[in-house]
């Protein structure tokens, strides 16, 4: 039987994705799920990217699937040993368990820097998928706020940790607790350039 | 509706029961896959569980150049694949 998965890779977001990465940002899918759910404005998107260029504490990828940008992959803090991400599929129409893939991503490439100790993440209380795939992968939940109030309803703000030395050797178990297609696509994820 | 996409909706159930998410109702041929109830785990269980009822998986039998992103497009690309078994 012929296999034909996606080829996956990160590369860093440049202008010409600018305009994208904003309309996936100010989508309603998309900012339901952030802190700040005000839109953002056009010029403010181009000031954070020149803002980006030049600071060394964040890292802010564009996800490809096929050569095709379909979400972000974003990392901040990474003057620190525990740096923190972030992440979105920014489009609808793409493979089966793209948001594991990243899951994947971010614990790979954090994992593969020696500097860091500690991989972070912070979640919403209602977006279940995240949550939900934090603890599949592993991570411990280290500490919950209250982040306010959304649609009527109080939520709180879950901090992930993740042991980076441990994903050497919980990689491949995690992955064999997925569909089998997963370690296949997972060993072929590249970060580019 | 068609006996395949009785068998998706089913193992769709299936599938939210046992990763514990409630999918909306009623499931649309417009419904987006991604806001169908299921999250990015159970989309990945979902193409397995089909692919042990219907014994095929399109997602690797097929060369897919845009993934399906609606419950139409996603019961077009099983039926495709189904059609050339």
């Amino acid at each position: 039987m012929k296999t034909s998965l996606p080829e996956h890779a990160f590369m860093p977001l440049r202008k010409e994705h600018l305009k994208l990465v904003w309309q996936w940002r100010n989508s309603p899918r998309i900012k339901q799920n952030m802190h700040n759910t005000t839109p953002v404005e056009w010029q403010e998107h181009c000031a954070w990217f020149e803002k980006l260029q030049d600071d060394n504490s964040r890292k802010f990828y564009v996800f490809l699937q096929n050569q095709r940008p379909i979400g972000v992959l974003n990392f901040s803090d990474m003057n620190t040993p525990t740096p923190e991400w972030g992440c979105y599929l920014g489009e609808t129409n793409v493979w089966p368990g793209s948001g594991i893939i990243l899951e994947v991503a971010a614990l790979d490439f954090t994992a593969s820097h020696s500097q860091f100790s500690h991989l972070l993440a912070q979640v919403l209380s209602f977006n279940n998928s995240a949550n939900k795939m934090h603890k599949v992968f592993e991570y411990e939940q280290v500490s919950m706020e209250k982040g306010g109030e959304r649609n009527g309803l109080d939520f709180d703000i879950l901090h992930y940790s993740y042991e980076l030395k441990q994903w050497p050797q919980k990689r491949d178990k995690i992955l064999t607790k997925l569909p089998k297609n997963f370690a296949l696509a997972a060993a072929q994820i590249r970060f580019l350039g | 509706m068609t006996n395949l996409e009785q068998q998706i909706k089913h193992a769709m159930q299936q599938v939210a029961d046992l990763s514990d998410c409630a999918l909306v109702e009623p499931i649309e041929p417009t419904t987006l896959l991604l806001e169908c109830g299921l999250d990015s785990l159970g989309y990945a269980m979902l193409v397995a569980q089909l692919e042990e009822d219907l014994g095929f998986d399109p997602f690797t039998e097929l060369q897919i150049d845009i993934y399906p992103s609606t419950f139409a497009e996603f019961l077009a690309i099983y039926q495709q694949c189904a059609n050339n078994q």
